[in-house]
């Protein structure tokens, strides 16, 4: 079995994704059958995916698009191995946002999809009809599975299989996945829905004319589902006949159960405590993600630039090939870049974990219903507040947190604006500057930073609301509220794996060779160098002199001088390289008699005309408001694209200059300011 | 009645969905919300919406979107007559 060309309005993308080999979205054999699953939100659907693909998952952005699909192998006894997509979740064919217009698309497009798992939640049966019902109209092949049935039960309502399968025509099978289910039943029910022939539609409530040569009936033309589906008159009949089916194939306990979810309402969605709760788990995301990960990150830390390097460098100097280039590359270059890319592996666990415990218990949902009012202000639904917190401990994650969102435009938007909450990193070189440049303010300082830091979340999100994010429209929250549920191990266990491979595999090339590229410039020498390859003093590197070149673009910021700019170079890779860059590249200059805040002050003060103050103020500004560092920049690759994430960069190094060039200007004028 | 002056813990029945935003009427009908349910209010929350149930199907709405919805509630005097 092979898929079929799709017809000419659909890109090519469509193939790639259908024969399972065009990119590394879905790594199946070539002409592997292309299954799909489709479903509303939470209605099991990724579970349901995880437990058939097993760990062979690969998630990444849908060719062309912010949009994310999993894509896996899958074994089908007797058809052997097929291409298994879990598409964004969506109520019906009439799509609302980038995610569920894919979803649409590619459930639309005749003989680009072999077979179509439709996950109905038995909880919530009326609303999985609805996509059910456009998709039974149309000619492809079907396997519904029935989901949540645990939940059904709770609340008294038994879902017959047998019944749905009657009243659709096709093959209906109960899983529970989130209890490590028998797939072998979906196995063979695909199995056999693969091997036979495509079933005929069925009138679903959509039959009417669609096109001049299609007589009043017809069922066969997929046109007429997507032509009608905006139409809320034509719905009456659709949502008669999931009435109809709803009826007909459940049985209901008169026994009315204690509804543990709508008493837990009462005080975590109220107006009051609602907003306290939340902030009380915000609290506790941010200590986890901050402190928690703290010790863990350190001792990795530790382990890279003592023992490794150590080993590294006393294993070439037994083979004599110590003390050269060799040496700096693997030292300071690759074991230094891979330290620093795994020092975060803790911290994304942690927040990959967080995340699914608050998805999976059911909390998040309703988080956004607290923060929804606050966050519409900026166009953004209640869920990014999430991120957004989590930004003021470390970007990487934050940005990761995205996920949480269903919209790409608001994924986009968030991630475009998370890099301006102010993270732990940067705090070490406020406090350094504020401490040298304002010893009787410092605290102060330090406070107006994290304000300025809100202010550019802010400003940054009405920038973008009224330019790049003008099309956006703001929709009125409109949220399924699932039940609670007591999360699962194992699922959480499996969902942060994932996330933490799939951060590692988009993060290593970019994060390594950025240190490799920092270090290559610090041992080539720069035009008029004293000294050779390695050999040259840091103050005649390529390093000094790219950073002396890049200091003119200061000038009006008042901090034209190389060891800034030198700093900022390295404040791109890891801001809490920005101190170390400063103590190394003075004690190389300046040797030990100087104290590293009386150098950075000197300098500033020949840089800036005699107003330091005003100097290190803009210089702050531009430490908050620039790229955090490079594996927030792998981050928004993995999360919206390169270009969005360029078009972020960008934004950022443009807020960054002209907000540093205005606190200078402005603050050199002031008096009290003017050293 | 608007569902947004709808007291608590009433139950109702949906008799109109604002056809002003065609989009939101079509998502409410998808998620259950329609002509003809059985709505109840069953709490205001943050922000100035509220929780409503259809049947066993929980909604967060915002205070707009319970403005769109006309419903219609049994006469305390007809009811207890």
């Amino acid at each position: 079995m092979t898929t079929t060309t799709p017809p000419g309005q659909l890109s090519t993308q469509l193939v790639s994704l259908a024969t399972c080999h065009e990119t590394n979205v879905a790594p199946a054999r070539p002409g592997a059958p292309f299954v799909v699953l489709a479903g509303s939100p939470n209605s099991g659907k990724s579970t349901l995916f995880n437990a058939l693909t097993g760990a062979g998952r690969a998630v990444a952005n849908y060719p062309g698009t912010t949009v994310e699909i999993g894509s896996g192998s899958w074994q089908v006894p007797g058809i052997g191995e097929t291409c298994l997509s879990d598409l964004p979740g969506t109520y019906s064919l009439a799509p609302q946002s980038p995610d569920e217009a894919l979803t649409s698309q590619l459930l639309s497009t005749p003989g680009l999809v072999d077979l179509v798992i439709m996950v109905c939640d038995a909880a919530h049966l009326g609303r999985s009809l609805v996509l059910t019902a456009h998709l039974r109209a149309l000619p492809v092949r079907l396997l519904v599975v029935l989901t949540m049935n645990d939940v059904a039960a709770d609340r008294g309502t038994v879902v017959s299989a047998g019944a749905l399968a009657n009243r659709l025509g096709v093959p209906v099978v109960k899983v529970d996945p989130r209890r490590r289910p028998d797939t072998s039943a979906i196995g063979a029910a695909a199995a056999a829905a693969l091997t036979a022939p495509v079933p005929r539609p069925i009138n679903t409530g959509l039959a009417r004319t669609c096109c001049p040569d299609c007589p009043p009936d017809c069922l066969d033309c997929p046109a007429r589902i997507l032509a009608g589906s905006g139409d809320l008159d034509d719905a009456e009949a659709l949502f008669s006949w999931i009435t109809e089916t709803t009826e007909s194939v459940t049985t209901r306990s008169p026994v009315t159960r204690r509804n543990w979810s709508d008493l837990a309402d009462r005080w975590v969605t109220a107006p009051v405590i609602g907003p306290l709760i939340f902030l009380a788990v915000m609290w506790g995301v941010f200590q986890l993600t901050t402190r928690a990960a703290a010790p863990l990150q350190d001792a990795l830390d530790a382990l890279f630039t003592g023992p490794i390097s150590a080993g590294a460098t006393a294993a070439l100097g037994a083979v004599g090939l110590n003390g050269g280039l060799l040496e700096g590359f693997l030292v300071t270059g690759l074991i230094a870049g891979v330290g620093m890319l795994l020092t975060f592996v803790p911290l994304m666990t942690i927040m990959f974990a967080i995340l699914a415990l608050l998805e999976d218990s059911g909390y998040l949902a309703r988080a956004a219903v607290v923060t929804d009012r606050l966050m519409g202000m900026l166009g953004l639904p209640g869920r990014a507040f999430l991120p957004l917190v989590v930004g003021f401990g470390c970007n990487v994650p934050a940005i990761s947190a995205v996920r949480v969102l269903p919209d790409a435009r608001h994924r986009i938007l968030t991630a475009l604006l998370v890099p301006f909450t102010s993270c732990t990193a940067r705090l070490t070189v406020y406090v350094m500057v504020a401490v040298t440049f304002f010893p009787d303010n410092a605290g102060t300082v330090v406070f107006g930073m994290y304000v300025t830091s809100i202010l550019l979340v802010v400003l940054g999100g009405l920038l973008l609301r009224g330019t790049l994010f003008r099309a956006m429209g703001t929709d009125p929250l409109v949220l399924d509220l699932p039940p609670y549920q007591r999360p699962h191990l194992r699922v959480l266990a499996a969902s942060t794996w994932l996330r933490v491979r799939g951060f590692l595999q988009t993060a290593a090339g970019i994060i390594v060779a950025t240190v490799t590229v920092v270090w290559l410039l610090g041992v080539i020498p720069g035009p008029g160098a004293s000294a050779g390859w390695g050999q040259v003093p840091v103050d005649q590197s390529l390093y000094a002199w790219l950073s002396g070149q890049l200091a003119v673009i200061f000038t009006p910021a008042g901090f034209a001088e190389w060891h800034a700019v030198g700093a900022l170079v390295v404040g791109f890779v890891a801001k809490e390289a920005v101190i170390s860059s400063w103590a190394q590249t003075y004690a190389a200059t300046d040797g030990d008699l100087v104290t590293l805040g009386h150098s950075v002050l000197a300098d500033f003060t020949a840089a800036s005309g005699g107003h330091p103050q005003a100097a290190a103020l803009a210089f702050l500004v531009f430490i908050l408001a620039y790229t955090p560092c490079v594996a927030t920049i792998a981050a928004q690759k993995r999360q919206i694209g390169a270009r969005w994430t360029l078009v972020g960069v960008a934004l950022q190094f443009a807020l960054a200059w002209l907000l540093s060039v205005a606190v200078f200007q402005v603050a050199s004028s002031l008096p009290g300011l003017a050293l | 009645m608007k569902l947004s002056d709808c007291p608590t813990e009433q139950l109702g029945s949906v008799v109109a969905v604002s056809d002003r935003d065609p989009a939101l009427g079509r998502r409410l009908g998808e998620l259950g919300l329609r002509v003809g349910a059985r709505v109840t209010l069953l709490r205001r929350t943050s922000g100035g919406g509220a929780i409503v149930a259809i049947g066993d199907d929980r909604l967060a709405l915002a205070r707009v979107v319970l403005r769109a919805v006309e419903v219609e509630v049994p006469d305390p005097a007809r009811s207890g007559a």
